[in-house]
């Protein structure tokens, strides 16, 4: 038996990948850019995107959790790239993480306490988390001098360094964010003020790094705008200066009559990670036009199509728009969500085809 | 002790079985098909499929030649039928076992739901009136409380809509997801309650324990509870019950 093609391919454009990255990388200038690869590179592929991110000039990379981080580790990158994890479980390994040089985010006293036990040579880089209103994780102010002389108490015994300082900013408001700053400030000058030494500060992320000098400290981490994936709200990736890095391209595999109605059969459904919220909010391209998606079922999605379609075709499902496509971003306020939930689930048997000039 | 790292998709093959010999003794005694679509619907299409057989199933539904290929490898020795949308025509005298009843979707009448999905609390805290929580601060607090950050988000199949929508049990109680759906994680609102960090927060799995179903998810949601499933089985790490 030949295999059989698959229902479709995510098509990943490298060069379209390192345009995001240089044009980012100026803008947040001079501070400088951690290149974020959680969810597996946001559904884009882990092993591709650290490489080609590293290639570039990339210094810094956000792995979400330790097991990512030892995979980076384990691409066997230059020594002085860092990976920096921040979401722990009490299950992890803290010490082949500090033994693989991973910068390790922490809220806690409790976390600083587990990643101080761990039985390594070297001491562990720590980046001490202080919640300026998001109210996720990073310690309350009320909790923050306890946690800083915690580590500073496992620096004076060797078992940890000092590394950096961060937050998480909401982005509700202008206000709200730069009322986030004042607390972060504060927060560093108590800290400053109780012994600590920080090399790196950050605290924003896509688009207030992108957009507020202010908010980009010595660092800014960036996920979403790597992959050309834009904020939404009417605000595409073009406006950025930025180009979509996916696109999903699957292929009619029948056409349908519905009385005087065409429906072209797409082979890919919500078993695929496709929300079935797409029907009657977005389209397909086929041949350069947008045909409306009607439904979205298990292994399939339909389309109302015109005549002139043949079976066989391309499907553009998203994409940069230039084969008349829509971008994620337009999908993503269509449906009501943002870009990165559709790439990050993005089914794992779909295959990634990467592609570059 | 609860052994997954930070989340899980625990599969309860034994209630697939289950369900399917139900089902089949309660329509007659035509052979009957199980569709394992959409990796078994999130629960592993090889598993679920050994459990459909010990259960009775005489044939399997697959979405592609190579799904089926993937089954033979793996030692399912019942036939396949490649079939296509929501509806699939089956062979004439082939039964098909309802999906929802098959993976237990439904509640009561004794079918047993075979997917419960946990994760654990990461962080706690307490905020005053009026605090926001988690990006664009679309739920601001109106009494003071106590919140339980859990490691669980849309990177792993929650849907991003569940934000101020849906809830978790834990502790006893239903808590509301507060604010939006992070990629890996979410905030509930403890109310007077204090969770503690290790706690597990079940976000779906079995009514008749007084957890909330996968059906609760669905409907809330309005999408189709076999999609609820098969979005968080195909992203979170599997276990079997």
């Amino acid at each position: 038996m030949t295999a059989a093609p698959p229902p479709a391919e995510a098509i990943i454009d490298l060069d379209a990948y390192r345009s995001n990255l240089a044009t980012i990388t100026q803008q947040v200038s001079p501070a400088s850019l951690m290149a974020v690869v959680k969810a597996d590179a946001y559904g884009h592929g882990l092993e591709q995107i650290v490489r080609t991110a590293v290639t570039a000039g990339v210094g810094f990379l956000g792995s979400l959790d330790i097991p990512t981080a030892l995979a980076i580790r384990g691409l066997d990158l230059p020594d002085d790239i860092d990976v920096f994890a921040w979401l722990h479980s009490p299950q992890d390994d803290f010490a082949a993480a500090i033994e693989s040089r991973v910068d390790l985010g922490v809220s806690t006293v409790a976390e600083v306490e587990a990643i101080a036990a761990a039985r390594v040579q070297r001491p562990a880089r720590l980046h001490l988390k202080i919640d300026t209103g998001l109210h996720r994780n990073g310690a309350s102010e009320s909790d923050w001098p306890e946690l800083v002389r915690a580590a500073l108490a496992a620096q004076d015994r060797g078992a940890v360094e000092l590394r950096g300082v961060w937050t998480h900013i909401a982005e509700a408001s202008a206000e709200e964010d730069t009322d986030a700053m004042r607390r972060f400030d504060r927060a560093i000058a108590l800290a400053e003020g109780l012994g600590a030494v920080f090399e790196v500060r950050h605290l924003a992320a896509s688009a207030a790094g992108f957009q507020r000098a202010d908010s980009r400290y010595d660092l800014v981490r960036v996920g979403a705008f790597t992959y050309g994936i834009a904020p939404g709200g009417g605000i595409g990736p073009a406006d950025l200066g930025l180009v979509p890095v996916m696109s999903l391209v699957s292929r009619v595999s029948e056409i349908l009559s519905h009385g005087d109605q065409l429906r072209a059969v797409i082979p890919l459904g919500y078993g695929d990670g496709l929300p079935s919220e797409l029907a009657g909010r977005a389209s397909v391209a086929v041949r350069g036009q947008r045909y409306r998606i009607i439904s979205v079922e298990v292994d399939r999605l339909l389309a109302e199509v015109g005549d002139g379609i043949a079976i066989g075709d391309a499907a553009v499902l998203f994409g940069s728009g230039t084969a008349g496509e829509e971008t994620l971003q337009e999908w993503a306020d269509a449906t009501g969500t943002i870009g990165e939930e559709f790439v990050v689930r993005l089914g794992s048997r779909i295959p990634r085809r990467y592609v570059s000039d | 002790m609860h052994q997954f790292r930070l989340h899980e998709a625990r599969i309860d093959l034994a209630a697939i079985t289950h369900n399917v010999a139900r089902s089949i003794n309660s329509g007659g005694n035509h052979s009957a098909a199980v569709d394992v679509r959409a990796d078994g619907y999130g629960h592993g299409a090889v598993e679920a499929a050994r459990a459909a057989e010990l259960g009775g199933a005489a044939h399997l539904l697959v979405s592609s030649e190579s799904d089926a290929a993937a089954l033979q490898d793996a030692g399912i020795l019942l036939p396949t039928s490649v079939v296509s949308g929501e509806q699939p025509t089956l062979e004439p005298g082939l039964g098909l076992v309802p999906v929802a009843r098959a993976y237990g979707f439904v509640g009561g009448g004794d079918w047993r739901p075979a997917m419960r999905v946990r994760a654990r609390v990461i962080g706690v805290k307490s905020i005053a009136a009026g605090e926001g929580v988690s990006y664009g601060y679309t739920f601001r607090a109106p009494n003071a409380t106590n919140l339980a950050l859990v490691a669980i988000g849309y990177a792993d199949g929650i849907d991003r809509h569940a934000g101020n929508l849906c809830g978790l049990l834990l502790r006893g109680a239903r808590r509301p997801i507060v604010g939006r759906v992070a990629m890996n994680a979410l905030v509930v609102d403890m109310g007077e309650d204090q969770a503690a960090v290790e706690d597990v927060a079940v976000v779906f799995g079995d009514p008749a324990e007084g957890e909330p179903s996968v059906s609760d998810w669905s409907e809330t949601l309005g999408k189709r509870p076999s999609e609820v499933a098969a979005n968080l089985g195909a992203r979170l790490p599997r276990s079997r019950a």
